[in-house]
């Protein structure tokens, strides 16, 4: 006789889905008040302070983030033995984000093919490089011994929740979409005023639409080294992993390594499949020279699951982002109103959101209903191209696998904007890397640019040093609140002064205890 | 005490930076008992003229870490139980003093580098509570791998 089980649908239940189980049986922790300690054929979950000792005077979250996970500090065959030491820390030893933490840190961008996990990537690199071969190579089957955590269970969440769920991706989108405009019709009423806008008719004409996917790059670029997060690998050794990735239904890490590359315009002649959007053309720190202007274009590719999370992009810039296949669920808050769960510190120079993109929309989405400023949100397609105006917090989540191209610029629209910052915060520049070059470069950005701008906009260095002057004159009158630097802020504020001031950039973030 | 030495914390110093010079009222810390406070003085106060660690230190690119080296005073401060040496990891981990932190963890890392996984056990007083197939399986995937 058959059982037959009910499909599994996943539902939202005040923040929770059926989720299917974790390989070690991990659980929240509250699990542990419920569960009968065993039934006839089950064995009760691994004991933390049996199977930690000493040890277990140190919370997960510190062991995996001061031991397990920090390669410079406790090796790798350290782990291995640490894992045969008891099931609870077979469990954590196992964390497979521990793993790509070693993995890359130990073969860099070389891991070779990818496996169904990065322990067993990890184990089957080293296997290639002993001589002489240590017998075989078996990939680990992971055991289910059990084990409660909060910390592990938030994390396995995180990661194996719907996307389509996690990201409300049926939310209802409020962004202009926008065809056949002039480029004084843009700059009028997106560019100036600073307002997001998707722009549906330009990136269905590039070359790379319909062209570019996975399959392809493989085939003309595979050999090809990107730039990874923290390693840079050959093209077809992150396909290999994007396939894993989509293998798992786009659950297979709470966020997947993502591919951001600014140098593929000098090692691949991908650049010939697209052109720069007319809104887009003017690009004023294009009079810096190719080698000194801070970075500004980057090609992006990342399996579901993979994003960023919320920031401010670099030295005030506005930015188009292009999807040539995929789609990008995204979050939009105007200039100084800071999402929820994001907390800059006051001079913006740090800034606090929780571990993942994932576990920003699992906590901190539904505080949006009673947050004064609402964001704009938005999918933005595969043919589909995204305007970002300066001064916008922004997350991008990939609920696809997706390929996109991104540009940063400085135009008219945003000169004084980013003259302010680059002025005001030369320590924020960014976009130079690091080392004593960068510094020096960063440090200078402001006087070369004022100099370049000489020739073409003679006085707008000065001017924008002379608003600047009378908004710190006026709030040092007394002014409780600084003149808007952006209408847009007062279209998507509430109508009272009283609480679009509070909403503005000046408020520090507290610890609290 | 002295600012500098309390300064050698990082959450300390951003609280005393928020709260300024005049206000005199105690700073609560909840996660640091007394005892393991002192200790933590006693290391801040040798350490209050080294030069602050770097913030922007990435330390995915860090080199060879100068804790490698740890120095005679260091390595006799840290010469405690394991019981207080995790309440100064941890204390240390609260109030985000880099030096001691790495001093402590390195300690411990060095400790566990190149023990047999029964040697640990031991040490740390960690229950076996495998079953005699699991153990097996577990040391089959693991244990020629360990000797990297």
């Amino acid at each position: 006789m058959t059982v037959r089980r009910p499909a599994k649908k996943a539902r939202l239940l005040s923040g929770f889905c059926t989720l299917r189980s974790h390989p070690y049986g991990v659980q929240p922790l509250g699990n542990a008040l419920f569960d009968s300690g065993g039934g006839a054929a089950q064995r009760p979950a691994a004991d933390r302070g049996a199977g930690l000792g000493r040890l277990a005077a140190l919370d997960d979250a510190a062991l995996l983030g001061l031991f397990l996970a920090a390669p410079h500090v406790l090796d790798d065959g350290s782990v291995l033995r640490l894992q045969r030491c008891s099931r609870a820390l077979y469990v954590l030893c196992g964390v497979d984000d521990v793993w790509r933490v070693r993995t890359l840190a130990r073969f860099g961008g070389a891991f070779g093919a990818f496996a169904d996990s990065w322990k067993n990537t990890y184990k089957a690199r080293l296997h290639a490089e002993r001589r002489p071969q240590p017998g075989e190579c078996a990939p680990d089957v992971p055991l289910k011994v059990g084990y409660y955590s909060d910390y592990l269970f938030s994390a396995w969440r995180c990661s194996s929740i719907p996307l389509d769920v996690l990201c409300r991706a049926d939310a209802p989108e409020n962004i202009d979409r926008r065809s056949g405009l002039s480029v004084q019709e843009f700059v009028d009423e997106y560019d100036a005023p600073g307002k997001p806008v998707i722009l549906t008719d330009v990136v269905t004409k590039w070359p790379a639409f319909g062209k570019w996917n996975m399959d392809y790059l493989e085939k003309t670029v595979g050999d090809v080294e990107f730039r990874a997060e923290s390693v840079d690998l050959q093209f077809k050794t992150y396909a290999a992993y994007a396939r894993t990735c989509n293998e798992n239904g786009g659950s297979f890490e709470e966020a997947p390594l993502y591919l951001f590359d600014k140098y593929f315009g000098r090692r691949t002649k991908l650049d010939q499949d697209f052109s720069v959007p007319p809104y887009f053309s003017q690009d004023l720190f294009h009079l810096l020279g190719h080698n000194e202007r801070p970075d500004y274009r980057w090609i992006i590719i990342g399996p579901a699951r993979s994003g960023s999370t919320f920031h401010l992009d670099p030295n005030s810039t506005s930015a188009w982002n292009a999807v040539v296949t995929g789609a990008k669920k995204w979050l939009l808050f105007p200039p100084n109103c800071v999402p929820p769960g994001v907390f800059p510190s006051a001079d913006g120079s740090e800034v606090t959101t929780p571990i993942s993109l994932a576990e920003w929309f699992l906590n901190h989405y539904d505080e949006i209903k009673s947050w004064p400023v609402k964001p704009i949100e938005c999918i933005c397609r595969a043919g589909e191209v995204l305007y970002v105006p300066r001064g916008w917090w922004h997350c991008v989540m990939n609920l696809e696998e997706s390929i996109a191209i991104t540009q940063n610029f400085v135009n008219d629209c945003n000169l004084t904007e980013v003259l302010r910052f680059i002025r005001e915060k030369p320590d924020q520049v960014s976009g130079y890397g690091s080392g004593e070059k960068a510094c020096s470069l960063a440090n200078t950005l402001y006087s070369r640019f004022s100099a370049a701008l000489q020739e073409t906009h003679p006085h707008v260095v000065q001017q924008e040093i002379a608003t600047s002057r009378s908004a710190a004159k006026m709030l040092k009158a007394g002014s409780t609140k600084a003149p808007a630097t952006n209408s847009i802020s007062s279209l998507f504020a509430p109508s009272t002064e009283d609480e679009s001031s509070s909403s503005a950039s000046s408020s520090s973030f507290r610890f609290s205890f | 005490m002295e600012k500098a030495v309390a300064e050698r914390s990082v959450l300390l110093k951003n609280m005393l930076e928020d709260v300024g010079d005049s206000d005199d009222s105690p700073i609560p810390l909840p996660n640091v008992t007394a005892a393991i406070l002192k200790k933590v003085l006693e290391y801040c106060e040798h350490h209050k003229t080294d030069p602050l660690p770097n913030p922007e230190e990435d330390k995915d690119n860090a080199p060879i870490r100068r804790g490698d080296d740890i120095e005679e005073w260091d390595a006799q401060f840290i010469k405690v139980d394991n019981e207080i040496l995790f309440e100064i990891i941890l204390a240390a981990n609260y109030l985000d003093i880099k030096g001691l932190l790495d001093l402590g963890c390195k300690t411990v890392a060095n400790m566990i580098k190149g023990k047999k996984a029964q040697e640990i056990r031991d040490m740390f007083n960690i229950e076996n509570d495998f079953t005699p197939e699991e153990e097996e399986q577990i040391r089959r995937e693991n244990e020629w791998a360990a000797d990297a």
